[in-house]
């Protein structure tokens, strides 16, 4: 198929499709969010491989990651009143409102793009790869290229964007080049536990604040004072028998 | 040196001052980038993932340039509770479309089976060559002697269907997978009728309390497990039974650890609790099931209206009225009791006969009383390792916060006395009268193996069917207990063919396999990908995968029917089962394949299967081809789709149809067209099985416990559905690629094994070696493995079903209808021992 | 000096400079060799990964900006109190840390995953970042030391010139060791680095290795040339490193008691590697033989001996150099957030790494051969020119 023949992904969706992904109202300047609730995230890793699939993360190298609150992966841990318990805590880049790798980024680029929702992105082509920024972040959720990228198949690029240069670092987008089209990120409409809920921190009226609210969401190491958009939602109580 | 030391000096500092000043200088860029919009793709087609999991999630695959580099799932069901379903292996599956193990063209075997040397051949001579054969073998033995056996993945109604299709058209024997896969739960045929039934997944949310039981829906239900929390946050209890703290576990809200293979007693510890305290819904076992049906107590047989007056009906049942103090009858044509009789479940009573004898006889369910009277808590407790305690709680609880509804999986099923398991569990869903109503009922989730329209126009042309005979039985051979209406072949197998199978991996007591392997002529398999099933195959034929093809899907987990819809053209030579079969008909009888395959393609296939149902009441009302394609069409079926509703709600009598079986088939299974939870059959009574009871697992009687201390469990990982992704480069980044088997400390320390270290499984049948994962969440006296790691991730060894047993319980052979009455197999019955290596 | 003597020197020393000169340079380029190997292959050839993301370079990077304060805090403070003690070292204080810093300025290249794109640095510098604060500072610093060896090789020196120049100097000096500091130091992420403790400990660490350095030339430098410290300087030296090593020993004892007496679980655990953990054998081996030993030395009769003077400045050296392995290393084996299975390795084949280990390559080792020949030849080139050429042997 030519070129010119070609269209965007987004578009390309079929109606009910595009529907269940849409972003919806957002406030006059966004700052874009997230809430991924622990009680329903069953460690499957889907919105992990999603990610890796949509924006051609290379092999050996995750933006988005599932954390096991266990001995090792998908192993338990002994709790308090020595009860088994387990579970998972998806990791990516929080996208903090006071990011401290944006801070230290020599060349600037790191960015807090005000424009995008306030999302923290990474120009690729700025880039000296001293990689300070994946020592100031606190969450590790940095990731380099330190040889040329290798993927799983040959001979053409998988995946909705660029692939990046070797030297340089790398993280989550919030998929942003999703978000220009009006949909959410791929690990939000991903999760078949329905754990992510996506949306505009401005707005106390959506159902991302609410939630957060209502659940009394927390943010991670939020002692360390980057003020990440991204929330978890604790477990509720659970009724024993 | 030509340069003086002033000049070096001088030299430095210019150049320190130019640095500085340059960096002072600022002439900044802007900062940042404006964001770039996602490439772009040639198009996106909706297709349906279909690798044998029961999720049928619709998937969008991006295609550009000709290649799929993404997919990602439709989420686009009706009832939008169900979006978006998928998980991360059917997110990852381009890795195995385009992956090294794919097979591109088809290969003839040039070296011994086995040894992996083939030659690349045109579809001319492979077709010939495998034509010809088989020709060559069923004019030699019969066409019965070939089996063709075609496994869940991969396909659908259409070209699973052209299977079944060809098997008819030249009288091969067809195979079966359900019962071949254990997951043809036994107790439901037995106790309702049926195959099986399940209530649909989103019917999980309705319940308030939820038994889940051999099942791990967090790992192996992924696109479903959600409804779960939705039945938590509306105030549901979850309460999860199994001898490993599993993903599931750590979700509920109580977690019962119990000994492998001991669900039985455990169940009938809950029905005592039950029918001590009284929360046990007399009404309804009146209505429903066999409870005041009068048992003669010599025979063991029920009393019929025929015994009890000539010219009586040997179709009418009696029970007795304690309103009169004497027998009244009861027909089957509607449930219920009739109006006025207050019919015993309990007691013992003298019935005059026809021929003036007097008998004693008692209704079934006070066999059935006698039983979990015998089950204290404190005797289940003893057997299944759960505390008598609990047992009373899960009873107290179970029959007061309803509805319950009773999840089984694998884990409970995979015994060889499962259908006992599973007749356990439907008792308590029976005796609360969860049977039958929303957020209730006893659904056990299996396999994706279920016919939900009328598939027979395409499958039994002209109502043509093959011999269809359980594949257990090319491995064991005839039993003496077998069936008479199971068909094997006079001059037994000669040959395999296999689609989509990893037959050399996944089938029981693989060692035994093996051998009858030897025994074929013939031996073809029909894949995507080489696996060491295609290795040993004498010619292989690549198959195109639900992405290349056109299929008609459904599943028991949700009533959609979807199509599968070809986003991009067949990856190297590979055709689908259709185009495969209809040459190989042409090759070896042209007549069959003019009446049965010429002119035949997907969309006739599929037009044919839905018209046949597009009647008032039938399952495809109003579906037709333009609607799927746009999406997913629900079945016609209730909202939500719940088992047994026009028999609890309407008095319809059991069974309901279990397609694509006609109902003659299966009626036989309820004399009484009711719930039975007593059966007279022969063979119950010579077993002592007439009404549930818990036997110990049967590989103990192969294995001594002694010399083989450890249950060897092989449950379902969540990273691959069965063998199918185990060669998946994203997913073996995450979980290592390393198979491990899951031991308690108490017994790896006994053993000296320490985490990590290598070690050997084995018991007569088999062995292989691995690392063990030394964990608490073991069970103590368990071995656990993941089943579906391909042979080439062991230290040595084929796999786990080198040691998994193949016995056939002869309470499976009462009666024959494949994959509906039929062998199951016991994978996880199963002894073993571990040593360090 | 008789001319047999000069013939003799001379002839002692032409014999084996070739030698020296030569296995300098065949590092250089074995070091440039693997510097260009890396550059193509990008920095998959180390033993780095994303958990352990800073390694031997940025360790030898703090190792070589430490050698460079010593010297010139030693002149400069010199300078400033007038004393005249170690007068006849300054040349070689000055030119020991221009070459360190020119080479620590080099070394941060190779750990660069584009080295190509290091003038975005100088375009559009983010004033936020340490980084760019050390640039600034090792510029300046290169520039005074530049200036001072200008000054001192005059044949008329200005009087005063170098006491202006150590007003610069000094602050100057212990500036560039804050500011490395601070670019560990600041970061939230690495709750061992981020103690306001960290620039002195940098400070005195550099102090001891700086001085170390400077004790281990002047003592080769007049071995081989006919260059000659003062009589007596050495145990002067002693005398200092004594102070010096009692600083650094206390700030590290000051760090790892609050740490340690703080009970915080994340924190204890950090410590406890260093203690207890992987990293004990090196810790141990600072302690003993970077701190104790030394200690003993120069606190002791035995500093009356050069050879033992001389051994203790290069165990201070290399307990120093142990030091910032630690410090690099500690914080890069804990990642705050600790949940298995960790970070993903980074390669293909690599997966996660709950419990990394980091093994530097023999492309980091011979990349850090290159950057110590090159600081050797540096000075060497620097003592034959500048501070014992011929016509200024002493009398």
């Amino acid at each position: 198929m030519s070129d010119a023949t070609k269209v965007s992904p987004i578009e390309a969706l079929p109606e009910a499709s595009r529907e269940y992904g849409a972003v919806g109202e957002v406030s006059e300047e966004p700052r874009w969010g997230m809430a991924v609730d622990v009680e329903r995230c069953i460690g499957c890793w889907s919105c992990a491989v999603i990610c890796k699939s949509e924006n051609d993360v290379p092999l050996g190298m995750w933006w988005n990651r599932i954390l096991t609150k266990g001995e090792e992966l998908d192993t338990p841990q002994t709790g308090e009143f020595g009860t088994l318990e387990m579970s998972w805590v998806p990791l990516a880049c929080q996208h903090c409102d006071d990011p401290p790798c944006m801070k230290v980024c020599p060349t600037s680029a790191t960015y807090v793009d005000a424009e995008h929702g306030h999302l923290v992105g990474v120009n690729q082509d700025d880039c000296i790869g001293c990689r300070y920024c994946m020592a100031a972040c606190p969450y590790g959720v940095r990731v380099f290229n330190w040889g040329e990228p290798e993927y799983p198949v040959e001979g053409f690029d998988l995946g909705m964007v660029e692939p990046r240069p070797i030297g340089s670092v790398e993280k989550c987008t919030m998929c942003i080049h999703r978000l220009e089209e009006g949909q959410v990120p791929s690990c939000v409409w991903s999760c078949p536990a329905q754990a992510r809920i996506f949306g505009d921190l401005n707005d106390p009226e959506s159902r991302l604040v609410r939630t957060i609210e209502d659940r009394n969401g927390t943010q991670l190491l939020e002692e360390k004072g980057t003020k990440p958009k991204v929330y978890y939602l604790e477990e509720r109580r659970r009724r024993s028998l | 040196m030509p340069i003086t030391r002033r000049q070096l000096l001088v030299g430095a500092g210019a150049a320190t001052g130019v640095a500085v000043a340059a960096s002072a200088t600022v002439l900044a860029d802007e900062v940042g980038k404006d964001p770039v919009p996602s490439l772009l793709v040639d198009d996106v087609i909706r297709t349906t993932c279909s690798p044998n999991c029961t999720g049928s999630c619709g998937q969008l695959a991006f295609v550009r340039d000709g290649k799929i580099v993404k997919i990602q799932q439709a989420a686009d069901y009706p009832d939008a509770v169900y979006s978006p379903r998928g998980c991360m292996k059917g997110l990852s599956y381009h890795l195995q479309i385009y992956g090294p193990d794919r097979i591109t063209t088809p290969l003839i075997r040039t070296g011994e089976r086995g040894s992996g040397e083939f030659r690349e051949a045109t579809w001319e001579e492979a077709l010939d060559k495998v034509a010809s054969e088989l020709k060559r073998i069923g004019d030699a033995y019969g066409y019965d002697s070939i089996h063709v056996f075609g496994q869940v993945p991969g396909s659908g109604y259409v070209h699973k269907g052209a299977n079944y299709r060809a098997s008819a058209a030249l009288g091969m024997t067809h195979g079966t997978s359900f019962d071949y896969n254990g997951d043809l739960p036994m107790a439901m045929p037995i106790t309702f009728g049926v195959q099986n039934a399940e209530h649909e997944a989103k019917d999980w949310a309705n319940a308030k309390f939820l038994l889940i039981v051999g099942a791990n829906p967090i790992e192996t239900r992924i696109p479903d497990a959600h409804f779960l929390f939705d039945a938590a946050a509306n105030g549901a209890r979850l309460v999860v039974v199994d001898p490993v703290f599993s993903g599931t576990a750590s979700k509920a809200d109580t977690w019962i650890r119990l000994k492998p293979g001991t669900d039985a007693a455990f169940a009938l510890g809950v029905a005592n609790v039950i029918l001590r305290e009284e929360l046990h819904d007399a009404e309804y076992l009146r209505s429903y099931t066999d409870a005041p049906l009068l048992v003669n107590e010599t025979t063991g047989k029920r009393l019929r209206e025929a015994d009890l007056t000539p010219g009586g009906s040997a179709e009418r049942f009696v029970v007795w009225d304690e309103g009169t103090g004497a027998p009244a009858t009861v027909g089957i044509d509607r449930l219920g009791m009739p109006r006025g009789v207050a019919a015993a479940l309990t007691g013992s009573y003298e019935v005059t006969l026809a021929d003036g004898a007097t008998v004693v006889a008692r209704p079934g369910f006070d066999h059935v009383r006698v039983e979990v009277e015998s089950w204290t808590p404190e005797r289940a407790s003893e057997i299944c390792g759960a505390s008598a305690d609990i047992i009373e709680r899960v009873g107290l609880a179970y029959a007061t916060e309803k509805p319950g509804a009773i999840l089984m999986g694998g884990g409970s099923n995979h015994w060889y006395h499962g259908d006992l398991i599973g007749r356990a569990y439907a008792l308590l869903a029976v005796m609360t009268g969860n049977v039958g109503r929303s957020g209730g009922g006893f659904s056990v989730y299996v396999g994706q193996y279920k016919v939900r329209l009328f598939t027979q126009p395409w499958w039994y042309p002209d109502e043509i069917k093959p011999p269809t005979l359980s594949t257990i039985y090319w491995v064991e051979g005839r039993t003496e207990t077998m069936s008479p209406l199971a068909p094997y072949p006079e001059n037994g197998f000669k040959a395999l063919f296999l689609t989509f199978s990893n037959f050399l991996l996944q089938s029981p007591n693989l060692n035994k396999v093996y051998e009858r392997l030897a025994e074929m002529e013939l031996y073809v398999v029909v894949d995507h990908q080489m696996t060491e099933t295609a290795k040993w195959a004498d010619v292989v034929l690549p198959a195109t995968t639900w992405y290349e093809k056109t299929d008609l899907t459904a599943t028991p987990l949700h009533p959609f029917v979807q199509l599968q819809q070809a986003a991009i053209d067949p990856v190297g030579e590979s055709r689908s089962e259709l185009d495969i079969w209809s040459e190989l008909v042409r090759r070896i009888d042209p007549d069959a394949y003019a009446a049965h395959f010429e002119g035949q393609t997907e969309e006739t296939a599929i037009e044919m299967m839905l018209a046949a149902g597009d009647v008032p009441g039938g399952p495809t009302e109003g579906m037709t081809l333009e609607r799927l394609r746009e999406g997913p069409v629900r079945l016609n079926v209730p909202d939500p789709d719940v088992a047994f509703k026009a028999q609890i709600e309407d008095l319809v009598p059991f069974p309901p149809v279990s397609l694509p079986a006609p109902i003659e088939a299966t009626q036989v299974f309820l004399p009484t067209r009711r719930i039975e939870l007593y059966k007279e059959e022969d063979r119950f009574l010579e077993l002592g099985e007439q009404v549930v009871t818990h036997r110990d697992p049967f590989d103990d009687g192969v294995h001594d416990p002694a010399e083989y201390p450890l249950a060897l469990l092989s449950p379902h990982s969540k990273w691959r559905i069965h063998s199918t992704y185990s060669n998946n480069a994203w997913l073996e980044e995450i979980h290592g690629g390393r198979p491990q088997v899951l031991m308690n400390p108490v017994d790896a320390q006994a053993r000296g094994i320490a985490d990590g270290d290598e070690i050997e499984v084995f018991n007569s049948r088999g062995s292989l070696k691995a690392w063990a994962h030394v964990h608490d969440s073991a069970g103590p006296g368990t071995a656990t493995l993941p089943e579906g790691w391909w042979s080439r991730y062991f230290l040595e060894g084929k796999g786990v079903n080198e040691l998994t047993s193949s016995a056939i319980n002869p309470i499976h052979e009462v009666w024959y209808v494949p994959n509906i009455w039929a062998p199951s197999t016991g994978w996880k019955d199963c002894r073993c021992e571990v040593r360090r290596v | 000096m008789s001319a047999v003597a000069t013939a003799a020197g001379t002839a002692e020393r032409r014999s084996w400079g070739p030698i020296w000169y030569g296995l300098l340079t065949g590092g250089m380029v074995v070091g440039l060799g693997c510097f260009v190997y890396q550059w193509i292959n990008g920095l998959a050839v180390t033993g780095l990964s994303n958990t352990i993301s800073w390694g031997m370079y940025i360790i030898s990077f703090m190792f070589l900006v430490g050698i460079s304060a010593g010297g010139l805090i030693v002149a400069a403070g010199a300078e400033l109190v007038g004393s005249e003690r170690f007068r006849s070292l300054t040349r070689l204080a000055v030119l020991l840390s221009g070459a360190a810093i020119l080479a620590a300025a080099i070394s941060i290249m190779p750990d660069l995953g584009r080295p190509q794109m290091v003038w975005r640095m100088l375009r559009q510098p983010h004033w936020t970042s340490p980084l760019i604060w050390d640039v600034l500072i090792i510029t300046v610093y290169l520039s005074i030391a530049a200036i001072d060896l200008y000054i001192l090789t005059r044949p008329n020196p200005r009087p005063g010139a170098m006491r202006t120049m150590a007003f610069i100097a000094l602050p100057a000096a212990v500036l560039v060791h804050s500011i490395t500091a601070w670019i560990f130091g600041l970061l939230v992420a690495r709750p061992f680095w981020n103690t306001a403790l960290l620039a002195p400990m940098f400070i005195s660490s550099a102090l001891v290795s700086g001085l170390g350095l400077l004790i281990v030339t002047a003592y080769v430098v007049d071995r081989t040339t006919e260059w000659e410290p003062e009589r007596g300087v050495f145990q002067d030296l002693a005398r200092l490193m004594v102070w010096f090593i009692a600083v650094d020993g206390f700030l590290l004892f000051a760090e790892i008691l609050t740490t340690y007496a703080s009970r915080v679980p994340d924190h204890l655990k950090q410590l406890n590697v260093l203690l207890t953990g992987r990293l004990a054998p090196v810790f141990w081996a600072e302690v003993i033989i970077g701190v104790v030993v030394p200690f003993v030395i120069c606190a002791s009769r035995l500093r009356e001996r050069r050879g033992w003077v001389v051994a203790a400045g290069v165990l201070a050296m290399v307990g120093v150099f142990g030091k910032r392995i630690n410090i690099v290393m500690t914080s890069m084996f804990m990642p705050l957030v600790g949940l298995e299975p960790g970070i993903p390795g980074g390669r293909a084949g690599q997966e996660f790494a709950p419990d990394p280990i980091y093994i530097p390559t023999w492309v980091e080792m011979g990349i850090l051969l290159g950057l110590a020949c090159f600081v050797g030849m540096l000075i060497t080139l620097g003592v034959r020119y500048l501070v014992a050429p011929e016509r200024t042997v002493r009398a």
